[in-house]
């Protein structure tokens, strides 16, 4: 079968090569040569789109076999019926298996990265990457930090806690231009009190407030992939769009990517929600000069401006601790790293009372004794 | 009027002579005028001490007098009159407190002079006679008269540290400090469960965004309006409060310048 499967090799050395994001090229690990993406690119355009072309036959093929097992009656193999995918290393020719969506990873026996241009041909191939920035020693740096000032993280946690597997991830996002448009009625208060004589008198101007407009956005992101926890990839936003780039494979080598596996329609429920409770803030915020203002009516249009399809680079690091997993995630352009650490309850309960304790003792003197 | 000024004679007699057989020698120093002979001359003794050293610490004279009728005399008619005599042929001063039992008539006056006003206000009387009266109507008469000096040595503390005992300086002021350190603890606990929920939020950093704020553009707005709506006015009936005695606190004071609690027992 001709291979799916490019291996990014130094022209060297034909040592495998690797994005290294500091430089922004892609680095041979054995002869230390550097090279700039649209070297590679044009060195492997041919390739890829050799590799691409016959992943396309491949898959053709695969479905032909699989009408005719059914056909026969015969069952479908364990993996391929859980929508695993198998390939030939080109390098050492050892058989990997990749989930339906893997668009790059490395081989589990020679450590080559690979990349699958397949899964990137026709109307699958991102529009536009961000470039990895940050590597694997500056992830984990980045989490030893995290643990800093956390006072309710058990101590038995940073000792105990070792990281179980660490990985560059390209994760697939939609990026949408989006508008709202809409009114919204207000009833807005203003309360003026006074005395009158032997009188309380409390006087309440009342107004009715309209507004209508429109808010435009530039690249709302969600991402597209099931594998990845809505939390996670929301938390690690924003990524710096002024560092995103045309697509290229040669971004990939070295790092995990995946195909997006949630469609557009599907990511708009998501980006909807969050542009009108956008505009929701923005219009109330315009409501002003008044002492109190209840909402009456909002009503407002969601206009899709386009999608984008874009891989943005995330650090993956997972933990566990007393059989539990922890998951972190790392902006592998910003550094920003986010996941959910265990309380201590003894010590949440500790700091309680050793705050409470001695503000109620001096409050309550204060009280007594003033 | 005349009858009156016998009665008044009669009654410096009966202070001059009834009493003689008191243990003192000085007369200024006597605060106890037995004359319904109720006490015992222990009871006598133990309290012209504790009154003298209440006048010595204090400042103010604490008297007990018992008669055996009030004579045809309101009781508290009567002590004002005793009050005079005292004065008159005692040497008393003008800061006086002063217990008259009558016992034919089970009638009791609480008078108050001078600094006795201030420290005795009309509430801290009550609140003296609820303590004494239960042992008079069981005819204890040491019990109330314990009672009695317990309540004014209390009382007179109370006044030296400048907060006489008056409404809200009692059973509404512990009241008060209960609810105070009730709230206080109870902000407190607010306070530091904040604090512990602060730090306790960065442990959780995975969160879905709600809000696309970062990736919006400046909000056109196409049409707007305020409009008046209506007014509503509300009047409230809300007279200033009265000054009331009775429930602002302090002392009643009469033209001679005594402020009175009297009773039966």
């Amino acid at each position: 079968m001709a291979s799916e499967i490019t291996n990014h090799k130094c022209p060297a050395c034909t040592g495998p090569l690797h994005f290294v994001g500091a430089s922004g090229m892609l680095e041979c690990d054995y002869c230390g040569s550097k090279f700039s993406v649209e070297e590679i690119e044009k060195l492997y355009s041919e390739k890829e789109a050799k590799a691409a072309e016959n992943h396309e036959i491949n898959q053709a093929k695969k479905e032909k076999e699989k009408a005719e097992f059914e056909a026969m009656g015969m069952e479908w193999s364990e993996e391929e019926a859980k929508g695993m995918k198998t390939y030939s290393c080109p390098s050492c020719g050892a058989e990997l298996i990749c989930d339906a969506t893997t668009a790059a990873t490395s081989c589990p026996y020679c450590g080559n990265p690979t990349v699958l241009p397949g899964q990137f041909t026709g109307g699958l191939k991102p529009d536009l990457v961000i470039p990895f920035k940050l590597n694997k020693e500056q992830a984990k740096e980045a989490l030893k930090n995290y643990y800093k000032g956390k006072i309710f993280l058990p101590n038995s946690f940073k000792d105990q806690n070792h990281i179980e597997e660490i990985k560059g991830v390209y994760v697939p996002f939609w990026l949408c231009d989006c508008e709202m448009e809409g009114s919204a009625m207000y009833k807005g208060a203003n309360v003026r009190s006074w005395r009158d004589g032997d009188y309380d008198v409390t006087e309440t101007t009342y107004f009715n407030v309209m507004r209508e407009g429109s808010l435009g956005f530039e690249m709302i992101p969600v991402d597209a992939s099931t594998k990845m926890p809505d939390e996670h990839m929301d938390a690690v936003e924003p990524f710096d769009y002024s560092e995103l780039k045309p697509f290229s494979t040669a971004y990939l080598p070295g790092f995990l990517a995946d195909k997006y596996d949630v469609s557009q329609e599907a990511s708009m429920e998501r980006i909807e929600t969050r542009a009108k409770n956008s505009i929701k803030t923005e219009m109330r915020n315009t409501v002003r000069g008044y002492s109190m203002v209840t909402t009456e009516m909002e009503n407002y249009n969601f206009e899709n401006k386009g999608v984008k399809y874009a891989l943005m680079p995330v650090w993956m690091l997972s933990t566990k601790w007393e059989g539990k997993n922890f998951l972190f995630a790392m902006n592998g352009q910003t550094g920003k790293l986010i996941g959910d650490l265990p309380v201590d309850k003894k010590k949440f309960w500790g700091l309680f009372a050793a705050i409470a304790a001695p503000l109620a003792i001096v409050s309550s003197l204060i009280w007594i004794l003033i | 009027m005349m009858t009156k000024k016998i009665i008044s004679i009669v009654i410096a007699v009966i202070l001059v002579l009834g009493i003689s057989t008191a243990a003192f020698a000085n007369t200024s120093g006597r605060y106890v005028f037995d004359d319904a002979s109720i006490l015992s001359y222990h009871e006598n003794a133990e309290f012209e001490g504790r009154a003298n050293i209440l006048y010595q610490t204090w400042g103010c004279e604490v008297y007990i007098i018992t008669f055996e009728s009030l004579m045809g005399y309101e009781a508290w008619e009567l002590n004002e009159l005793l009050y005079y005599e005292l004065v008159s042929e005692y040497g008393a001063g003008e800061d006086v407190i002063m217990l008259l039992l009558a016992m034919e008539e089970r009638q009791y006056d609480i008078l108050a002079h001078g600094y006795g006003n201030t420290v005795f206000t009309d509430y801290g009387k009550d609140v003296m006679a609820e303590r004494f009266l239960d042992n008079f109507a069981a005819d204890d008469w040491y019990g109330g008269f314990s009672d009695y000096l317990d309540t004014c040595e209390e009382f007179l503390k109370m006044a030296a540290y400048g907060e006489p005992f008056d409404i809200g300086s009692e059973g509404d002021s512990f009241g008060s400090n209960v609810i105070g350190v009730i709230i206080a603890v109870l902000v407190s606990c607010v306070i530091a469960l904040l604090v512990c929920l602060a730090f306790r939020a960065q442990m959780k950093t995975a969160r879905l965004a709600t809000e696309a704020h970062k990736y919006a553009k400046n909000l056109v707005l196409k049409n707007q309006y305020d409009r008046f709506s209506h007014r509503d006015i509300k009047r409230v009936y809300n007279p200033p409060q009265e000054n009331n005695s009775g429930s602002s606190g302090g002392t009643t004071v009469n033209s001679g310048g005594f402020s009175h609690k009297s009773g039966g027992f």
